[in-house]
């Protein structure tokens, strides 16, 4: 196994080679039977509530733990069977709603995630990467469709930036 | 939409991880960051307002000049995160190795 760093420029990556065959590997993310067997934190029990194994579909999983129950959940992204595997996670609450982790570290509260599995000899390989979700893209879609002249969408950004600016000089 | 402002959120975008970079080699002022993008000046502005909001980068008054510098201690906390995601995704390879060989070999006692 094999992995590598961030820095500002990059992501988190993780490497793992799995003696096992790429359709296997790949399905046992696809089906909550698997999922139950291996999906979530070793000291907690874990069962899936929810799993759409879809583009756009959601995976919502319980952890039950002596410290008491928390949440989770995934959003899928892209999905080419066998091959890649896109999806955000994050803490949730019962009702799948996006929650901060219910520890005391600093975390991104939803995390972008792609797996990639390439096969060699029967053995598979998942390549992982992770990006802190970009929330102000949102926020950024959301202020311009509020505003439908960009322009004056992008004069009024500029007006809160120059506004900042006026008070940290 | 809750507007979170911590260093998750300044390195989420592949711009705003590139002008870390290119501010942790010097303090440039922001048409100087301007010109090495393809993007507008404004959407460059938005990143360089995010990143300072986010504590990434401080903006000093250099005369008529106002220069952004590069806080890169804040990205120790990215360090934390990394060291969390490397240790929880490496417990779920374990436990997905342990559940592979448990349906494998079940799967040849079959036979």
């Amino acid at each position: 196994m094999n992995s590598q760093s961030t820095d500002q420029k990059t992501a988190f990556v993780l490497v793992h080679e799995f003696d096992a065959p790429r359709e296997l590997v790949f399905n046992a993310f696809a089906n909550a039977e698997a999922l139950n067997e291996w999906w979530g934190p070793v000291e907690s029990r874990n069962t899936v509530i929810r799993l759409e194994f879809r583009p756009g579909g959601i995976f919502h999983y319980k952890m039950e733990a002596e410290w008491g129950v928390s949440y989770g959940r995934f959003l899928f992204g892209a999905i080419q069977p066998h091959e890649l595997l896109e999806f955000t996670n994050a803490f949730a609450d019962e009702n799948a709603n996006a929650v901060s982790a219910p520890f005391d570290i600093s975390l991104p509260r939803e995390i972008f995630y792609r797996l990639v599995f390439t096969s060699h000899d029967d053995k598979t390989t998942i390549t992982l990467t992770g990006y802190p979700v970009d929330a102000s893209a949102e926020e950024e879609t959301g202020f311009y469709s509020i505003n439908k002249d960009m322009q004056k969408g992008f004069a009024a950004t500029f007006d809160k930036l120059a506004a900042y600016l006026r008070k940290q000089g | 939409m809750e507007s979170r402002r911590d260093v998750f959120q300044a390195i989420a975008d592949p711009t705003r991880r590139q002008i870390i970079e290119m501010l942790a080699k010097k303090p440039l002022n922001l048409n100087a960051i301007a010109e090495s993008f393809d993007v507008s000046r404004q959407a460059v502005s938005l990143h360089v307002k995010i990143l300072s909001e986010c504590g990434l980068i401080m903006i000093r008054k250099q005369g008529r000049e106002r220069y952004c510098e590069a806080k890169l201690e804040k990205l120790t906390e990215v360090q934390g995160w990394v060291d969390h995601c490397r240790q929880f995704w490496t417990r779920q390879f374990t436990s997905l190795d342990k559940y592979l060989t448990k349906v494998q070999t079940t799967k040849k006692q079959k036979k």
